[in-house]
């Protein structure tokens, strides 16, 4: 499409997504494709040297920024960065996301090893914290910066191993238990740290999707402890919303999801048009071209998924932003993320 | 796209819960499989110890293929390493073994990709369940949607610690295996030890060639669907015939027979028994027989006679 034919945006970021939280229409739609490792390619830097710099992390998400015009900064390269803060070791790979090594819990008496970080310095916390304070600090009055960390569900997968912790949802319930109480303690403390740095806390919890985990372990094992972290949110964002990601499939499990009381939902291999009708009434929804299509597509094919999920989405009545349903693969061409943001430019109007 | 000149690899999803024996199984075949066998291994933070295990059963090339988000919109990382895989090394056989938590319909699908396209022959996927704890996790709400799935979409069930269990809670499984993967192969091992090979390097699948072959030494695992009702008599007969040892040593089959006037019939076939039960589900009827030495045209024209044909 030409871009002549493209709606010009007459708001900022910023003031496209304020327009949500004040219960008004923005001029259109607001898009958040998860570009996480993909800054990278932006500033033109290896993955794996951008994720353990907090200047070039911070550098690359503005560049991304300011090549795509992203109405959301997302500050996350996997979601393992708080266990990893708590103890997991990790594989760095020079281009690509870290990788889990060896689980810190092999046993069960390696809980007494979890600690909750110092975020002055363990992991890559001063990472994250200082590359979301340069953003804020160079972009923050147009757009909205995000840091993003796993729920405590994922981050006990993470130190565990995920198939043996899922194992252990059936054998070790008390002692699982114990160690989402840590996982949960080390969240609240980092969402504490990332308000002190005017940046919105997001939480993802892949490892609750539907796949791996009923409905009945949901509400046993990941709601009462999201739902900890929406209240802290709630009482310590000073108005932020309270936004869940949760990739792969949730629809078994949006009900314990609804009762944790979120504002926002990122939606991954879902309906969009049934999240509408379940929850829409309830929360923003965002969502969900398919990431591998970002990858593989062609620009009027990613148009015409936009369109399409757009489609589904607007008129949600807690509103609707169009994203990608998970992280925008590392080696996305430009034109494809190009295509998702005109996409909102052109079927997420409300000024028409 | 296919390559000129070189066949695809014939490939093997082996799936299974942690615990279940997978990486067991992989182990005892590669004992019998042949040269030139590549195994990969895609698990999430235990990588070093599943493929040091298969390194260590023989001449095998593991590669250990790191996951990015545990979501299933990720993993474009298999095709590209499937596809690499089978380029560069040119295996004679590939083993996949995937996460303990993967849902193998998902895995199906990617496999599935035209870029995979003569590159890999996807001969099946064998789930390996444990038999002391499947009747547990196969509870609905037990898990998410990944281990029922792995046992539905499975061509073949290793049912591994088979000692362990009684007689009355062995049924129960069978039933409820049954129930769930009405198609599927169902073979009782302990220690993952089998008869003969299941899985093997042999003479690559023809082109053209009907039917599923789960093997080509030891056991052959041929899968056939009905193009037509058989009456009754055309059915005991043909029942007869295969406990007769006529088409060769049938171990096991599994079936939904359409039969003239009562609907499908669930087929269970255990050395010479057999037994048939109302289907009250829907799916594709199928004969699925294992065996050794079977006699492959004689079947094959038999059945074709009483209106079951191969798949092409």
């Amino acid at each position: 499409m030409l871009s002549s034919l493209i709606p010009k945006d007459n708001q900022t970021s910023l003031e496209r997504v304020l327009s949500y939280l004040q219960g008004q229409n923005p001029q259109r739609i607001a898009c958040f494709p998860l570009i996480l490792n993909h800054a990278a390619r932006v500033l033109g830097v290896p993955v794996g040297k951008c994720i353990q710099d907090a200047e070039l992390f911070g550098k690359a998400h503005v560049a991304a920024y300011r090549r795509y015009g992203n109405d959301l900064i997302t500050f996350l390269s996997t979601t393992s960065t708080l266990a990893e803060a708590m103890g997991q070791r990790m594989n760095f790979i020079e281009d690509d996301a870290p990788q889990l090594a060896e689980p810190l819990v092999k046993e069960l008496d390696d809980l007494k090893k979890v600690k909750v970080p110092d975020f002055t310095r363990d992991g890559r916390m001063p990472v994250y914290l200082q590359a979301t304070e340069y953003a804020v600090a160079e972009v923050g009055s147009e757009v909205c910066v995000s840091t993003v960390l796993a729920g405590p569900f994922t981050t006990a997968a993470a130190l565990r191993g995920a198939d043996v912790f899922v194992k252990d949802l059936y054998r070790n319930k008390e002692w699982v238990h114990e160690l989402l109480e840590i996982c949960c303690e080390a969240g609240l403390r980092f969402i504490d740290e990332i308000l002190k740095r005017k940046s919105l806390p997001i939480i993802v919890e892949p490892i609750g999707s539907a796949s791996l985990v009923s409905p009945r372990t949901f509400k046993e094992f990941v709601a009462p402890y999201l739902k900890r972290m929406s209240d802290h949110i709630h009482a310590n964002g000073g108005g932020l919303p309270a936004v869940l990601h949760i990739c792969g499939k949730t629809k078994p499990n949006w009900g314990p999801m609804l009762e944790s009381e979120w504002d926002i939902w990122s939606l991954d291999g879902v309906d969009m048009g049934e999240a509408k009708e379940f929850a829409g009434h309830r929360v923003c929804l965002v969502g969900n071209v398919t990431p591998a299509n970002l990858l593989t597509n062609t620009p009027e094919e990613i148009d015409a998924e936009a369109k399409a999920v757009c489609a589904k989405g607007m008129g949600s009545p807690c509103g609707f932003i169009l994203g990608s349903g998970c992280e925008v693969p590392i080696n996305t061409p430009g034109e494809n993320l190009d295509a998702l943001i005109n996409a909102a430019r052109k079927y997420g109007r409300f000024d028409l | 796209m296919p390559e000129e000149g070189i066949a695809p690899v014939k490939t093997w999803l082996i799936t299974g819960f942690l615990g279940a024996g997978k990486t067991t199984l992989i182990r005892e075949q590669l004992k019998t499989a042949g040269a030139r066998v590549a195994v990969l291994v895609n698990e999430f933070g235990e990588l070093g110890v599943d493929g040091a295990l298969i390194r260590a059963a023989g001449d095998v090339e593991v590669l250990e293929l790191h996951g990015g988000c545990i979501c299933c919109s990720q993993k474009e990382g298999l095709v590209q390493s499937v596809a690499a895989l089978a380029r560069g090394l040119a295996p004679n056989l590939l083993l996949i073994e995937p996460s303990g938590i993967a849902e193998t319909s998902e895995l199906l699908r990617l496999l599935a990709a035209p870029v995979l396209d003569g590159v890999i022959q996807l001969e099946g996927s064998v789930a390996v369940l444990d038999a002391e704890t499947f009747l547990a996790y196969s509870e609905p709400d037990t898990f998410g949607s990944f281990f029922l799935d792995q046992v539905q979409n499975a061509d073949v069930v290793v049912l591994n610690k088979r000692d362990l269990v009684e007689e009355g809670e062995l049924a129960c499984i069978e039933a409820r295996l049954a129930e769930l993967a009405p198609g599927a192969v169902v073979l009782g091992t302990e220690y993952c030890r089998l008869d003969g090979a299941l899985i093997s390097t042999g003479s690559r699948r023809r082109t053209g060639a009907p039917g599923r072959e789960a093997a080509l030494l030891g056991l052959t695992c041929l899968s056939l669907p009905f193009m037509g009702a058989l009456s009754r008599p055309e059915l005991s007969a043909l029942l007869a015939e295969i406990a007769s040892g006529r088409y060769g040593e049938v171990l096991r089959g599994k079936g939904l027979v359409p039969v003239a006037g009562e609907g499908l019939l669930e087929l269970q076939l255990v050395g010479s028994r057999s037994n048939l039960e109302p289907f009250a589900g829907s799916a594709e009827p199928r004969l699925t027989l294992i065996g050794r030495n079977l006699e492959r045209g004689l079947l094959s024209a038999r059945l074709g006679a009483l209106g079951a044909s191969e798949k092409p």
